[in-house]
């Protein structure tokens, strides 16, 4: 892979270089000819570099090393460091006291305070001296530190510290302030002692976190700044590098006319890249890479990042890419460790610096990688983790299965391993478990509990997310104690109720095709619990599997009743599934779907219509009677019983209709039958009490039906009713109408001239008669005279032969006498009666006449009593003596009474009349 | 040879969810086998909490833990980890509640899709009517419903109970850890 590309700067310089070093676009070149060039570089709008300055034998002799500092240029020009203006390329002063000079390296611009002045190490033979350069460009030399050796290679740790190389005695750091020298690595007990020598080519290279790479030949080491070595990595180079250096992420050598790029923590090679002749390598302006060799210089520009990533992804190697954006953005480990937990709000909070594409390029990255273990590896189990992990959306994951993706129909296998079913049954599990609990949030998003939502000061995030995020991460902890549980809402997923529901649908539904898979036991308790699967999709996959008893229960727990019993045929089964319904809410369904249980039974159809149900209201109920009423008249019948005699309707219209019912009933079965009418003495039972006989007809208990009720029900409407009555037959029933109706005379007439029941009569009679009442007192009277008044032209033979004998008058007269108006019945009576037989109905009525008078004078007398009694209590009280003086107060106002008006009572407290009135 | 060695001192945990509507008496009746106490007052359960007993089944040693758990707690919450390796699920109605009754279905419904066994319809359920100490008159579900329930849900067993009379508790309990062992067996075959 190219991690680097290569830039020619200068190529075919007719001239030789002998070293050259580049700042702020710029490049100086100085060859062995003592010449100096400066080129000047842009790299926008595109790159361009032009021969910008030069100067002819602007040193005494061959320049082997140059370093920029403070706007100046450092030269070490024959063993004496010289400085140059860097705008003029003039000559600006010799150092003497550096003669012997070999090397020298400015101290990093970042490793020093900006107010400081520039530090510069000088080597001069076993010693280093540190001159200080201001800004006007004087040079004062500020320390001067001895080494054991000459350094050949001098690398500024920091403004303190200077690590130097040396090949035969090792590598070591000098300190500026004490002058002391520490080792860091000493060849003659190492294990390069094999190969001490002057001629063995060393390199020092800073790593991060004060790391350093040391190289001696082809072998590298790892150490920390203190010397101390880092053990677990070691570095095998192809070759002795000529030079090394560390260019983020990356180590890189020049090894025999090439560099080689490998990556620091696996040690492998990255990219080579052939330089022919290249000499040196050093770091220059903008942090490239500067290659030289005596006649051409090149840069090393990176790849972007994101295209070194691509270049990993496109080639399967997500470990890389990982690796790569980890070591790209974030050196420390804590970091690292966020990554796991991007989305967590404590990431938020610590690192804002972690920019949104970093993260999102490392999620995409790891999710590419997921997507790759599951679909290439198979290794289902850690790629749903890594992606659950990355709080990929739940889509995601099933979109990895082709039988469920959302994408459509796939080309692709399904995914039938087991592991991988159940690892996806458990993570939608969990999920549904995470989107119930957002979808409450949803719902009341105000009753939260005060104690779960932090105070937003301490929250990064504004508004209403971060109480949101803040309050559904406490969801997650504290109450469950000693249940490992707390899986946090992703912040992403807390987005809006309508994601939450949608994300619901796509778990529950796929959760259900997977049961359909691995588990088909639990298909039944996922459709019956609540559940957000997308009904044509089960509705398909339930049928598929012929889970028909599933998808009724789906159905019922969607409310897609109508649905579900039409897809039911068995009279059983929509029996018990009506009965699980509120009728209420559903009447239309049960009207509709009940037809194949009457047809099998019509007690168990009457049956769904009258059991468990309470409070329904009349609306329903005039629904079903009219369902009924089309149906047949007994089903309505029975309804109409059910609603008065059990749930004690009290509406006039059900008890109108159920009488109008038993009437047509009745009638029917009359004009069917050729003689109904059955003997008298069973009529008699019509108004016995008693229960009805066994051996009765259908027809008779019917009608004692019917005489009950219209005895009994006080809520039917007789005035509507009493129109209803044939002329001519079921005239007991009528009589009773009548008889609500207070229509006495009409009835009594029935009794007698139209049944001859005399018993009948006097029956409705005793019923009826209120002395109290103008329309009712003289029933008995009205009675009488019926009996002796002639006879309608229209009363039949058959009737007249039953004539009521007269004893039987007299029997009546002597019986009820007492309710008669004495002179009204003797009047009627027949002149040749003789008056022997009115003994004891005279008898009867004097006594009740005399009874009568004489108990009302006894309450007038006992009234005139009582009248006198009060009448002395007046005078008592009036009688009362008073005696008035300066100090009797009113008991209302407390005031003197005086002469004024006053009352008393009686236990003698005096008022003024004006207040007694207030 | 040294395997079943092992496996034979190793006491065998059973790990017992008692679920049910709030106030049905899930804690009481706990406390009832495990701890022989009953206390009229109510206090809501938080969360989940379990109680351990050790008893004798058929001639072997068993460690029953039981769990309670928070009627109010809508399922989900409490999560798929603590309702797996359940062997067994007591599910608790109050017999003079008619609605803690029909809530049962869902609670099954629920632990099931929660524990994922293998084999649902075998899953060792037992329930339990509880309160049966209160007076008749305040009997919403009678034995014959809660039997016919039990009976359509895979021949459940089903006892009548009282965690304040202690009525039939120990014996409930001693069925449950009976048939969630069979149940084990069952599965070790």
């Amino acid at each position: 892979m190219d991690v680097v590309v290569v830039q020619c700067l200068i190529e075919a310089l007719p001239m030789a270089i002998s070293t050259s070093v580049s700042y702020d676009g710029r490049l100086l070149i100085a060859t062995t000819s003592q010449s100096l060039l400066k080129y000047a570089l842009s790299d926008s709008p595109s790159f361009d570099i032009r021969l910008a300055d030069s100067r002819k034998d602007f040193a005494k002799k061959n320049v082997e090393s140059m370093a920029v500092a403070s706007g100046f240029l450092l030269a070490v020009d024959g063993g004496v460091v010289a400085s140059f203006s860097l705008d003029s390329l003039t000559l600006r002063e010799y150092i003497p006291a550096t003669k012997g000079a070999s090397l020298l390296a400015v101290c990093p611009a970042e490793s020093r305070e900006a107010s400081e002045n520039s530090l510069v190490a000088i080597v001069v033979k076993k010693r280093i001296l540190i001159y200080s350069i201001s800004l006007d460009g004087s040079m004062r030399c500020v320390k001067e530190l001895a080494t054991p050796e000459r350094a050949h290679i001098l690398v500024w740790l920091n403004a303190n510290t200077i690590a130097c190389a040396h090949p035969k005695r090792g590598y070591f750091t000098v300190a500026l302030d004490s002058n002391s020298t520490t080792d860091l690595f000493k060849f003659n007990n190492s294990l390069f002692s094999a190969a001490t020598g002057a001629s063995a080519k060393i390199g020092i290279a800073i790593l991060p976190k004060g790391q350093l790479l040391l190289t001696r030949n082809n072998s590298g080491v790892f150490v920390n700044s203190d010397g101390s070595p880092l053990i677990e990595r070691d570095l095998e180079w192809s070759g002795p590098p000529d030079s090394i250096t560390y260019s983020s992420p990356y180590v890189m050598a020049l090894i025999a006319g090439a560099v080689e790029v490998r990556s620091l923590t696996t040690g492998g090679v990255v990219q080579r890249i052939d330089f022919p002749g290249a000499l040196s390598m050093s770091v220059g302006g903008e942090s490239l890479i500067h290659i030289a060799s005596s006649n051409c210089i090149w840069r090393l520009l990176p790849v972007s990042f994101e295209d070194q990533i691509e270049h990993l992804i496109a080639s399967n190697q997500f470990n890389e890419a990982q690796r790569l954006i980890e070591e790209l953005e974030f050196s420390s480990e804590d970091e690292k460790v966020l990554f796991g937990w991007i989305s967590s709000l404590h990431v938020f909070q610590t690192k804002k610096k972690i920019e949104r594409g970093q993260i999102s390029n490392i999620i995409r990255v790891r999710g590419l990688y997921a997507h790759h273990m599951f679909t290439v590896e198979r290794k289902y189990e850690e790629a749903i983790s890594l992606l659950s992990e990355l709080r990929a959306s739940p889509i995601d994951i099933v979109n990895l299965f082709p039988q469920f993706s959302l994408l459509g129909p796939s080309s692709d296998p399904p995914v039938t391993d087991k592991t991988a079913l159940a690892t996806l049954k458990d993570y939608l599990l969990s999920q549904r478990q995470i989107l119930s609990k957002l979808r409450r949030l949803h719902q009341r998003p105000n009753n939260l509990p005060w104690n779960q939502i932090p105070p937003p000061s301490t929250s990064p995030l504004t508004g209403t997310t971060a109480a949101t995020i803040a309050a559904v991460s406490s969801l997650f902890s504290g109450s469950d104690h000693g249940v490992p549980d707390s899986i946090p809402i992703p912040e992403n997923m807390i987005a809006n109720a309508d994601d939450a529901l949608f994300l619901s649908s796509v778990v529950d539904t796929t959760l259900l095709k997977v049961y359909l898979l691995v588990n088909e036991g639990l298909v039944g308790s996922l459709v019956r619990v609540e559940n957000f699967c997308d009904i044509q999709e089960a509705e398909n996959a339930l049928k598929q599997s012929r889970k028909y008893r599933e998808l009724i229960d789906f159905y019922y727990g969607k409310g897609l009743h109508r649905k579900a019993l039409e897809n039911l045929d068995e009279p059983d089964a929509i029996m018990q599934y009506l009965h699980r319904l509120n009728i209420v809410a559903h009447v239309d369904l049960f009207l509709e779907f009940s037809e194949p249980i009457f047809n099998r039974n019509v007690e168990e159809g009457l049956n769904i219509f009258t059991e468990r149900y309470e409070d329904v209201p009349l609306k329903t109920h005039l629904r079903i009677i009219d369902f009924f009423e089309r149906k047949s008249a007994q089903l309505e019948t029975r309804y109409l019983e059910y609603l008065i005699g059990n749930l004690d309707s009290e509406r006039p219209e059900f008890h109108d209709r159920i009488v109008l019912l038993y009437l047509q009933r009745l009638v029917e079965q009359l004009t069917r039958s050729e003689s109904p009418v059955d003997a008298t003495e069973s009529v008699e039972m019509l108004f016995v009490d008693a229960e009805a006989e066994a051996s009765s007809s259908d027809f008779l208990l019917l009608r004692k039906k019917l005489v009950l009720f219209l005895e009994n029900s006080k809520f039917y409407r007789p005035e509507r009713l009493i129109s209803l009555f044939p002329d001519d037959v079921l005239l007991e029933e009528k009589v009773v109408v009548l008889g609500r109706l207070k229509m006495h005379r009409e009835s009594l007439f029935i009794c007698i001239e139209k049944l001859a029941n005399f018993n009948l009569a006097k029956r409705y009679c005793e019923m009826h008669y209120d002395p109290k009442d103008p329309t009712s007192s003289h029933i008995f009277v009205d009675l009488l005279s019926l009996l002796l008044g002639p006879r309608t032209p229209t009363t039949s033979a058959a009737q007249k032969d039953q004539i009521i004998p007269m004893s039987d008058i007299i029997q009546y007269l002597i019986r009820y006498g007492t309710f008669m108006h004495g002179t009204a019945a003797l009047s009627m009576l027949p002149d040749s009666l003789p008056l022997a037989c009115l003994v004891p109905f005279m008898e009867k009525t004097l006594q009740t006449g005399q009874f009568s008078s004489r108990s009302g004078m006894l309450a007038v007398n006992l009234a005139k009593m009582e009248h006198m009694h009060i009448q002395d209590a007046l005078i008592q009280s009036q009688s009362a003596l008073v005696t008035l003086d300066e100090e009797k107060l009113c008991a209302r106002c407390s005031k003197r009474i005086g002469n004024s008006v006053f009352a008393c009572y009686s236990e003698k407290l005096l008022v003024h009349v004006f207040c007694m009135s207030k | 040879m040294s395997g079943r060695g092992a496996n034979s001192r190793r006491r065998p945990m059973l790990k017992v969810i008692i679920l049910g509507d709030s106030g049905v008496g899930k804690t009481s009746l706990m406390n009832q086998y495990v701890n022989r106490k009953f206390t009229n007052q109510y206090k809501a359960t938080i969360g989940a909490d379990f109680l351990t007993k050790d008893v004798e089944i058929d001639g072997k040693n068993v460690t029953t833990q039981i769990w309670d758990t928070a009627g109010q707690e809508r399922f989900q919450s409490l999560g798929v980890a603590f309702y797996r390796g359940a062997d067994c699920c007591v599910l608790v109605f109050d017999v003079n509640n008619s609605k803690s009754f029909d809530q049962l279905d869902s609670w099954r419904d629920e632990f099931l899709l929660q524990a994922s066994p293998r084999d649902p319809d075998n899953f060792p359920f037992v329930v339990l009517g509880n309160k049966v100490d209160l007076e008749e008159s305040r009997r919403q579900v009678s034995q014959k419903r809660a039997l016919a329930w039990c009976q359509q849900k895979g021949k459940i067993p089903y006892f009548e109970t009282s965690a304040k009379e202690a009525i039939n508790v120990d014996m409930a309990f001693q069925t449950m850890a009976k048939n969630a062992l069979d149940q084990e067996a069952d599965v070790e075959l």
